[in-house]
């Protein structure tokens, strides 16, 4: 299996002498496609920081991200963008909907940033929400949606079209138990069509539904125990 | 309460700098403007009311041309007119071409030589005053200067000039004298004659002494008082037929001016009136920006109102804290407003001061102005932060404290839903829609700026007016200059000079000018923009010397008793083609039939020149009627004023040389003088445009500036899903430029508007005021993208950069 992501000796410092404070350093990470891996760790451990620079939000201090075999550092900034509207999707805590924007708007925004014809990415958006059973709510505005419903929302439209990375900063962190479950199958199942996965959390009961664990503190991986497929809740409790 | 909420408006104030110093740029711009322009109209007024003294100023002014049938008897001429009722004060001018060097100088200069029927210390009407030395004494050679001529040639009291003595001209003997400058003179009155006489030209001498340097027949100029402005106007008539009755003179015009409402005052008055009120203006439209700004500084502590009121701050405090926040933005822009406005205005009063005949020496200031700009900077803002803050300070504190900034109808509504639908890239959707949501802010910076667009762009329609009015008067001339020689009789002469010495020239006719009197029209004519009658050319039909463009009719032939009207008159009075009018002048009377009708723009008639001197009175002993001057054409295609002015320097050179005195007039010059004058003041209205535009521009920078502020996590959620920069920069540009393209086509009907005022202010008649030069609607139109992107550009590259890992983790 070919890696989604790749990082090579990640550091990433804020700010300048004496001040200056070492978010990540050296990471090295693999996720393969079709893999979840969960990342964990205390407040301030770098767990966010890791996640945007994944995604190319941000740039590290020092080593290599590569995204799909490609190396963030030689892209421009445009590039990185168009990586973003094609490859890479983002879930947020708080879901970061546009308020303006129906949920098949926000589904199908990177699409039509992308060009892709309004048409064609309307359909792919429909898709997207129906794969997590949303559809139905597809002209409702984010303020007329349940945290649940917005979160599912937040994940098609981080899926829609052919990402093959999924980064999630606590996506569960503002729902409640079923909820966030619910939505940790979601991201499950979209791993399973081959989607690598990064999931940001606190929560160990979620991080279980990962294929693997990173344990993060003070900018270092300090473990990366691996689980035991029959303690995978996505064996237990879901049919995949 | 009072010291934290002292402590909160500081703070707000201080952290946010930026937005701090764009308000309160806005706001000195208007306090600026406001101080500097009421103070230049307060400092000009001030100065012309000191300058012309109300009490001696004339009523009634009668302009003359020596009767070629009589001799000149001033004294009896003034006894008759002093005899007639109601008149209190009477009092003769003379206003003469006078030829002169400086000592050790062989070019010579020609300047106007000023002559009073009375003695310089009992001059009542309009009298010129010392300045320093004493007036000229007659019989000692003597002559005083204006202060400008002083300045212009650097000669002062005890100078010595150089005079060629034109009484003894006409003998052929070239003989000069050697005259000394016996004081320094102030003439604001001006003299408003058929050519303009500048004060940097103005000499002044006893009169049997000007006459005996100049050479001329008799007063160019009856002033008279009357017991009071009513009864002026009732006896003018009667006071005009006395001066024709007594013999010495045909009065060619009269007119009456109120002492107390001067037309010079009165002009400088509108002027400064409308200049300062698009100062006002910018003014009121910085309250635009102030009201966005409070507004959004409430969008954005919605939640802290409400914990400030869990707290127990009243109402009052909360008004009390944005409208202090206001008043700050006020203060700082007041401050450096007052202190650049107070001297800004009194160097532009100086400067305008030299257009309007007079001179501003002594640093002045205009309290009320000073008082108006500081009221105003700080009324606007606290007044439009009122509102604002009311609404803040009502705000429900559950509400307030769980309020995230987006209300629940955000994105709803049928114009929303429609720009959803639009055929548009995402990033231009989102940017109209995001208008549409912050309609209101929207609505006030659009309003900046399409009063911006109203006042650039109506300053410029009128002006572009103007100009084609001005091309339409002047291309019907064909003919460079005119030569009128003071003695009508050496006409002939100077058409032979003109004919043998100067291949360049081309004879256009002989020519007269007269004002006239048509029965039923008494349209009146504001002497601060024009003559202050109506006249009439005579002139040589075959000659060409008029391109008259008729909308109707023929033109005259040189027989006959006809008269062309221009179409202004003829609609005033409703007359046609071959309907007869009643024409009268140096008080005779006769009928003419309307021959022609000429789009001509000024009101104006044509006769042939025998018709209208013989109207005039203009007439040798025989009854034969004589020519006042002659029209002639220069070969150059296109000469300037200079090179024309250079020619006369040359004909009037031969023509003393030949004992002929004349008094010429440059038509390319007052073409020229025209469009400068008007010039400078497209050159202040334009500023004061100016300011308004940068105010607006300032207000769509802010608004921009706040939105990209309010909507960071915006930014940063399309980022996280792949917008570029470009796109980012895409939809705040839009926001720009939707804003701007509403407040051009707002802005144009009131930009016709504008332009309308100025062109009546302007005095052009009413078939070019309806008139709107198309190209504005362009000029407009780019002035509107300039502004637009200038203003949308920065924030639009602001937004586009971003940090998105930052917006998205802090926000």
């Amino acid at each position: 299996m070919t890696a989604a992501l790749e990082m090579h000796g990640v550091s990433k410092v804020y700010g300048s002498p004496p001040n200056e404070v070492h978010a990540l350093r050296e990471i090295d990470l693999h996720v393969l496609s079709g893999e979840l891996v969960a990342i964990m760790g205390p407040s301030g451990s770098g767990k966010s920081t890791l996640l945007t620079i994944a995604g190319s939000l941000e740039e590290p201090t020092d080593g290599t991200v590569l995204v799909g075999g490609s190396t963030l550092a030689d892209m421009s900034s445009d590039d990185r963008a168009r990586l973003r509207r094609r490859s890479i999707g983002y879930v947020f805590q708080d879901f970061n909907l546009l308020p303006g924007l129906t949920a098949l708007e926000n589904v199908k925004l990177p699409l039509e940033l992308d060009g892709v014809a309004s048409k064609t990415a309307r359909t792919a958006a429909m898709t997207a929400l129906a794969e997590l059973s949303i559809e139905h709510r597809a002209s409702h505005f984010p303020d007329e949606l349940s945290g649940g419903e917005r979160q599912r929302v937040a994940i098609a439209r981080a899926v829609v079209g052919n990402r093959f990375l999924l980064l999630a900063d606590e996506p569960t962190g503002a729902l409640d138990t079923a909820n966030g479950e619910a939505v940790l199958r979601l991201m499950r199942r979209a791993c399973q069509r081959g989607i690598a996965g990064v999931l940001v959390t606190h929560n160990a009961q979620l991080a279980a539904w990962a294929d693997r664990i990173i344990y993060l503190r003070d900018g270092c991986v300090v473990d990366q125990p691996a689980i035991a497929p029959q303690t995978n809740p996505v064996f237990v409790g879901e049919n995949p | 309460m009072i010291r934290t909420r002292m402590r909160k408006i500081l703070r707000d104030i201080m952290s946010r700098k930026t937005r701090t110093l764009l308000v309160s740029i806005s706001i000195f711009i208007g306090v600026f403007g406001t101080i500097m322009l009421f103070s230049m109209r307060d400092l000009l007024v001030r100065q012309l009311e000191d300058d012309l003294e109300q009490q001696k100023l004339a009523m009634v002014r009668t302009s003359l041309a020596a009767n070629p049938e009589t001799t000149v008897d001033n004294e009896r001429l003034l006894s008759t007119l002093r005899e007639q009722p109601d008149v209190t004060t009477v009092e003769g001018q003379a206003v003469y071409p006078l030829v002169w060097r400086q000592v050790g100088d062989e070019e010579y200069e020609t300047s106007f030589v000023f002559a009073y029927s009375e003695p310089y210390d009992d001059i009542q009407l309009e009298p010129p005053s010392l300045m320093s030395g004493d007036y000229p004494r007659l019989g000692q050679n003597e002559l005083a200067i204006e202060r400008r001529f002083a300045d212009k040639y650097d000669l002062e009291t005890g100078d010595e000039l150089v005079l060629r003595i034109l009484s003894e001209a006409e003998s052929g003997d070239q003989s000069e004298e050697t005259w000394i400058v016996s004081g320094i003179i102030f003439f604001p009155y001006g003299y408003p004659g058929l050519n303009d006489v500048l004060p940097e030209d103005s000499v002044f001498a006893a009169y049997d002494d000007a006459r005996y340097v100049a050479g001329f027949e008799g007063f160019s100029s009856i002033y008279a008082r009357f017991t009071d402005f009513a009864a002026a106007e009732q006896q003018t008539d009667a006071f005009t037929a006395a001066v024709a009755a007594e013999g010495s003179y045909v009065p060619v015009l009269s007119y009456t001016e109120d002492p107390a409402d001067h037309s010079r005052i009165r002009f400088a008055r509108t002027i400064g009136n409308i200049m300062a009120s698009l100062a006002l203006l910018a003014l009121f439209v910085s309250g635009f920006l102030v009201w966005n700004v409070i507004s959004a500084l409430i969008t954005e502590q919605t939640q802290q109102i409400g914990i400030m009121k869990s707290l127990g701050a009243s109402q009052y405090d909360i008004i009390v804290i944005y409208c202090g926040i206001a008043l700050t933005y006020g203060l700082l822009g007041i401050i450096p407003g007052v202190i650049l406005g107070i001297p800004a205005g009194f160097f532009a009063a100086q400067g305008l001061a030299t257009t309007a005949n007079s001179l501003i020496d002594d640093f002045g200031y205009s309290i009320p102005s000073i008082a108006l700009g500081i009221g105003s900077g700080i009324l606007v803002p606290v007044l439009a932060a009122l509102i604002p803050a009311w609404r803040s300070s009502r705000v429900q504190i559950r509400e307030a404290i769980a309020d995230r900034g987006i209300s629940s109808g955000y994105g709803r509504g049928p114009l929303s839903a429609l720009v959803g639908r639009l055929p548009l890239p995402m990033t231009v959707r989102q940017g109209l829609g995001n208008v549409l949501r912050k309609r209101g802010r929207m609505a006030l910076t659009g309003a900046a700026i399409a009063v911006a667009v109203a006042a650039f762009s109506g300053v410029l329609a009128a002006f572009l007016t103007v100009d084609t009015y001005l091309d339409d008067i002047f291309s019907s001339y064909n003919y460079q200059f005119g030569i009128t020689p003071n003695d009508p009789d050496r006409l002939d002469a100077v058409r032979t000079i003109i004919e043998n010495d100067f291949d360049q020239l081309t004879l256009r006719g002989p020519a007269v000018t007269v004002a006239v009197e048509i029965e039923g029209f008494d349209r009146e004519y504001d002497p601060a923009t024009g003559p202050p009658a109506l006249f009439a050319t005579g002139y040589d039909p075959s000659s060409q010397a008029y391109d008259l463009e008729l909308i109707d009719g023929q033109t005259l032939t040189e027989s006959a008793d006809d008269v062309i009207v221009s179409r202004g008159i003829a609609e005033a009075l409703d007359k046609q083609v071959g309907d007869v009018l009643t024409i009268s002048a140096g008080g005779h009377s006769a009928d003419y039939e309307i021959a022609g009708i000429t789009s001509y723009p000024l009101d104006n008639l044509w006769f042939t020149w025998e018709t209208l001197s013989s109207l005039a009175g203009f007439t040798d002993d025989a009854g034969n009627p004589i020519p006042g001057g002659v029209y002639v054409e220069m070969s150059s295609a296109d000469p300037t004023a200079d090179e024309v002015a250079d020619t006369l320097q040359e004909i009037d050179s031969v023509l003393h040389d030949r004992g002929i005195t004349a008094s010429y007039s440059n038509i390319v010059l007052l073409n020229e003088s025209i469009s400068q004058g008007l010039s400078v003041f497209q050159v202040i209205f334009n500023f004061a445009a100016i300011l308004v535009a940068l105010v607006g521009a300032i207000g769509l920078f802010s608004t921009l500036s706040i939105s990209v502020f309010e909507r960071q996590k915006e930014i940063g959620i399309m980022r996280s899903v792949g917008a570029g920069s470009r796109a980012i920069a895409t939809e705040f540009l839009t926001e720009g430029y939707v804003v701007g393209l509403a407040a051009w086509i707002i802005g144009l009907p009131l930009s016709y508007m504008v332009s309308l005022g100025l062109l009546e202010m302007m005095n052009v008649t009413e078939d070019y005021q309806s008139t709107y030069p198309p190209r504005v609607f362009l000029v407009g139109l780019v002035g509107v993208l300039v502004i637009t992107s200038f203003a949308s550009i920065w924030p639009s590259i602001a937004a586009a950069r971003k940090r998105v890992s930052d917006i998205l983790r802090y926000q």
